[in-house]
Formats: C-alpha cells, structure tokens, sequence
C-alpha cells in the first residue's frame, strides 16, 4: 500500500490556546512496497507523523492517503477500522502494547481478534516468536517478566502476527543488542522483498538507515527538510553541519580523515565497503593531487 | 580495593518464575571517581544487576553489595539510595510531576533545599541537558528522547555522587546523545562522581575508564577500554559489536597497509592514516 502525505498540518490541542504545531505543510509519497528511514532530532515529530498513517492522529488540515483510505480531520473512528488491520505499529516503548498475562496470549491475541480461531492464532503467535528469535522457554511467562530486549521482540511479535501490509516502527532496535538488532533489520528486509510490505521506520541508527532503507525522510522542527535515497542524502555536509542530519559512522570516519588530510577527491562512503576503498584510494593518490591508480 | 564506590562478591539471583540464574555468582568493584560501563547481549542481567544494585529488586544473598563502603540491605537501603541518581530506559516509568520543571524538582524535595536555591537547581540542571524551553510543559507533550533528556536532569540536579544509567541515551538522537554523553564525562571529571552506565552503544565504552562485560549472569571481561577492545574474538562471542575504528584497522591491515597492530582510538588511527598520507 502506498503512504501519501498532502499538506499535513498537525497542532496538539489544536482548541486550545495552549495549541503547538508539531507538523507543518508536510508532503510526501511512499509507493507500495518501499522502505523508508525516518530521521530528524529528537521532537522534530518522527512519532507524531507516524501516527498519522494509521489515524491514532489525525491530520488538523491536509490529508493523509493510505492505499485508497483517505484521512482528514473529518475522518471519523468507525472508517479507520478496516486500515488498522492493515498497518502494524511498533511503539518506542513496547511495555506499553504488552497487555495480556503470557507472551503466547499476547501474540495470539491480534490475530484472534482479526478472527482466527484460538489454536490457529496461537499457532501463528509460535511461529512468529520462533521467526524472530524469541526464547520460546519464555513463552508462558508474563511479558511483564521478561528482560527489555525479549520485551521488544514480543512487541514485534504481536505487530507481525496480524500480517499488516505496512509496517510502522517507531525505533525498533532500541534496547537490543546488536547482534539481535541487526538479525531483526535483516528480517524487516526480507518481509519487504519477499511479502512486499511498506515500512516506515522512526530511527536514530544511520548505519540502519544507510544499509536497510531505500529512501530517507529527514524531519526538523515538524516539517519535511529532505527526501532522498541513503547515498545521496548523507553527502549533504551543510546539513550535517547545521547538525539536522547525524551520519553513518562510516561516513564521519570519512569526513574526520578529510578534515585531518585535506583529501576531498570522493563521493563520501556509506557502508564499510565503500570506507576501505575509498581510504584505499586515498592512500595510493599522488600527493600532487593526480592519482596513481584512476577511479570512476 | 581501597576506593571501590560500589563492591559486589559473590551476587546470585534467580527470578521466581525463571528457571535458570539470571545473576550468577557475580562479583564486580568500582572505583570512586570513574566511569564504568557495562555491555553484553540481551538477557546476560545487565538491568537485574541494576535494579539490585538501587534497591529495586531485593536482594537476598547477604551481604553481598556494598555501596559507599556500606552493606546494601533493608535496613541501609532507603539512606543509601539517597546518593544515587538513577534513569532507566524508559522514563514514562519515572514521570511524576505535573510539568517539566516540577518532575526535576521532584527528587530535590528530600533535600532541605531553601525554595531559590531548589529553582536554581532545576534551571541549571535543564540547561545542561538543553530542554530550559520546555521548563512549564506537560511531560505528556514531551517526545520520547526529550522524556529522556528531562529524566537525565532529574539526576543531574541532585548533585549524586553515583550516577546510574540504564540505555538512558537509547531514544535520543546520535548528536544529542554525544553532547549530553560529554556532560556526563565532565561531571566526572569536575566533581568527582562515579558513573555506571549500561549501553548498547559501543562507542559509550570510549569515555569509559573500566568496561565490564557481562554474560551468562556473570562478568566475563574486565578491563581498560584499550584491554577489552581489541579482544576481538572474545567480543563477538559475546555478542559485542567490535568498535568501527578496530574493524577498519582489520581491514586495512588485511590490505598489506602498514599499521601498528595494536589497539588504536579513532582519532589515534586516523592519525596513522594521515601520516601514511603525507609519506607518500
């Protein structure tokens, strides 16, 4: 399902002389089946955007298009029900959407509740668990008990049981290791080639961003600064100086070595590959400038 | 030792649910004045250790935590909590005023503090952390690595001589996240305090002056960052992501270019880069 953002304005309490815009005029179109990074500081409203795709907000003016749903501030609770089995949304806290008194109840209940039958549902909830790494000796503890990590993965579990056609995730990696957290980007990954989901992710890891995503939102202030793939995206030193943009630490391993070096000769790299080489390249350049070894 | 802040022998703790050890006879010291930081995957009791270590657990091995040269127990436990700061990873947990500036004031109210003196305080201590604008604003309003930011502030304002952090940077974005980490390390450096974090960050260790890294319920690793971060195959077996600067000195040296082998910062390597750069 496509996401398209039309001129969306959003004030909370928008009634109240208290009102404060936390999204300004922002406009944008994810097709079906992309990945997209959401980047910006912390409260440049990454969250408040994101709950606007599956109308836990709604927009004060513009619309919000999701697939052929169209949400506006007249858009009433009763027309969101059929969007919401379609989009799955990860909360940056997961304690918060971990109700029910076992793991294994939990999952199951988001199918259940989109009308599977119980043991069907909770075979789904095992199956999931399993994909995603889940100690499954954990399975009839209450979520309530289980450590931070184990805590998201059940959290994403329970997201990834209803099967959505998008995936929101509001910094999913958060409190994992990293080995698990890699495991879980790879995953998302796999989800969006092989079942064609489109997934927006609210993230501060750019090295996430620059490996996983195939475009980038970049947020500030409420409004949309940029949108643009990874390689393109993290070459733009102004705003990284205006310090809007963080980057890979690939990439400010690059830049310290310019700094220190006076070498600006390349493309600035975005995975670790891509540091080598261009290090490799550095390294072999004639210091009049010309290189003994010519690149593309 | 002679200056630990904190001394744990011999720690075991089994949840009642749980059937294997979540702490296993742990034992770790830190010294008063230095920054420790504790990585492992998830699930090796990095959070179980913390909660035992502030009293939110209870701990039943006797005798086995001792704080500012005090036994941690029932009686101790309320004084000793007193002198240390704690935020953990979600702040929604430890949210209590009505705005901003009443939750940092929230902790300062035990103190005896004259009504000026307590403002000041709160001022200073969101300055530091960069949310002086928020001061009057419902927490409820805040976004989640503000909350973070305010929780910080909360500890920063009680002046504590131990300052506890659980992945209490984990929501906040990589610029923020540096600048406040700095602050941290300045308040070690200016006053003295003892720092214990807990992250996934491995780039959090480099401030650090002790690294501990836990596994299993246990301490596996224990050393100066330049002694554990070139451990490179015992870091992976634990789950530990390998700091970029170590991973591109692998690289390069697979490459036949010459460098020294042995542990480098990343300033030192680019260093070595730079050098390799003006030789030729």
């Amino acid at each position: 399902m496509a996401i398209v953002f039309k001129e969306v304005n959003y004030s909370y309490q928008s009634k109240t002389p208290n009102a404060f815009q936390l999204l300004k005029n922002v406009s944008f179109r994810l097709a079906d089946g992309s990945f997209t990074a959401l980047l910006g500081q912390t409260g440049s409203g990454k969250t408040t955007l994101l709950k606007h795709i599956n109308g836990l907000l709604k927009p004060s003016s513009g619309q919000v298009i999701v697939g052929d749903q169209i949400i506006s501030s007249k858009t009433s609770e009763k027309d969101l029900a059929d969007l919401r089995k379609n989009v799955g949304f990860l909360f940056q806290f997961p304690e918060t959407q971990l109700f029910a008194p076992t793991v294994l109840q939990d999952v199951a209940f988001g199918p259940e509740n989109f009308g599977q039958t119980k043991p069907s549902a909770e075979q789904i909830a095992k199956k999931t668990l399993e994909m995603l790494g889940f100690d499954m000796t954990l399975l009839n503890q209450s979520p309530i008990n289980l450590s931070g990590g184990q805590q998201r993965l059940a959290a994403l579990a329970g997201v990834l049981a209803t099967e959505p056609q998008i995936l929101l995730l509001d910094e999913p990696t958060a409190g994992l290791d990293p080995s698990t957290a890699k495991r879980v980007m790879i995953l998302f990954k796999k989800l969006q080639q092989e079942k064609h989901l489109t997934i927006l992710m609210a993230t501060h890891d750019m090295d996430a961003a620059a490996e996983f995503a195939d475009q980038i939102l970049l947020m500030q202030q409420g409004k949309l600064v940029k949108q643009a793939a990874p390689k393109d995206m993290f070459q733009e030193k102004e705003l990284v100086f205006q310090k809007i943009l963080a980057l890979p630490k690939v990439t400010t391993f690059a830049i310290r070595f310019a700094a220190k070096t006076g070498y600006t000769n390349q493309k600035l790299p975005i995975s670790e590959k891509e540091l080598i080489s261009f290090l490799q390249r550095a390294l072999s350049q004639d210091p009049s400038g010309k290189e003994t070894t010519p690149h593309a | 030792m002679a200056d630990a802040l904190i001394e744990v022998k011999n720690l075991s703790f089994r949840y009642a649910q749980h059937d294997s050890m979540t702490l296993d006879h742990l034992s770790l010291s830190v010294e008063k004045g230095s920054w420790t930081t504790i990585v492992g995957r998830n699930g090796s009791g990095k959070s179980t250790l913390i909660k035992l270590l502030t009293g939110l657990l209870e701990n039943k091995s006797q005798d086995a935590i001792s704080l500012f040269g005090r036994v941690l127990s029932e009686d101790t436990v309320d004084k000793i909590r007193l002198h240390i700061g704690l935020v953990l990873q979600n702040p929604d947990n430890q949210f209590v005023g009505p705005t901003v500036a009443d939750d940092v004031a929230f902790g300062l109210e035990n103190l005896d503090l004259s009504r000026g003196h307590m403002e000041q305080r709160v001022k200073e201590a969101l300055e530091n952390v960069g949310m002086l604008d928020f001061y009057d604003w419902e927490p409820a309003r805040l976004s989640g690595g503000q909350k973070q930011r305010v929780a910080l502030a909360g500890v920063l304002a009680l002046h504590s001589d131990l300052i506890i952090l659980d992945e209490a940077t984990s929501m906040i974005d990589p610029i923020g996240r540096q600048s406040l980490l700095a602050l941290v390390k300045q308040l070690q450096n200016r006053f003295g305090m003892t720092i214990l974090s807990v992250t996934h960050d491995i780039e959090e260790t480099f401030l650090a002056d002790q690294i501990l890294v836990m596994d299993h319920g246990g301490v596996a690793l224990q050393g100066r960052p330049s002694q554990i971060l070139i451990e490179d195959q015992a870091l992976s077996g634990f789950g530990i992501e390998l700091p970029l600067s170590r991973t591109v000195q692998r690289d390069l040296l697979a490459l036949s270019i010459a460098l020294p082998s042995g542990y480098l910062s990343e300033e030192e390597l680019i260093d070595q880069l730079w050098q390799l750069y003006s030789k030729k």
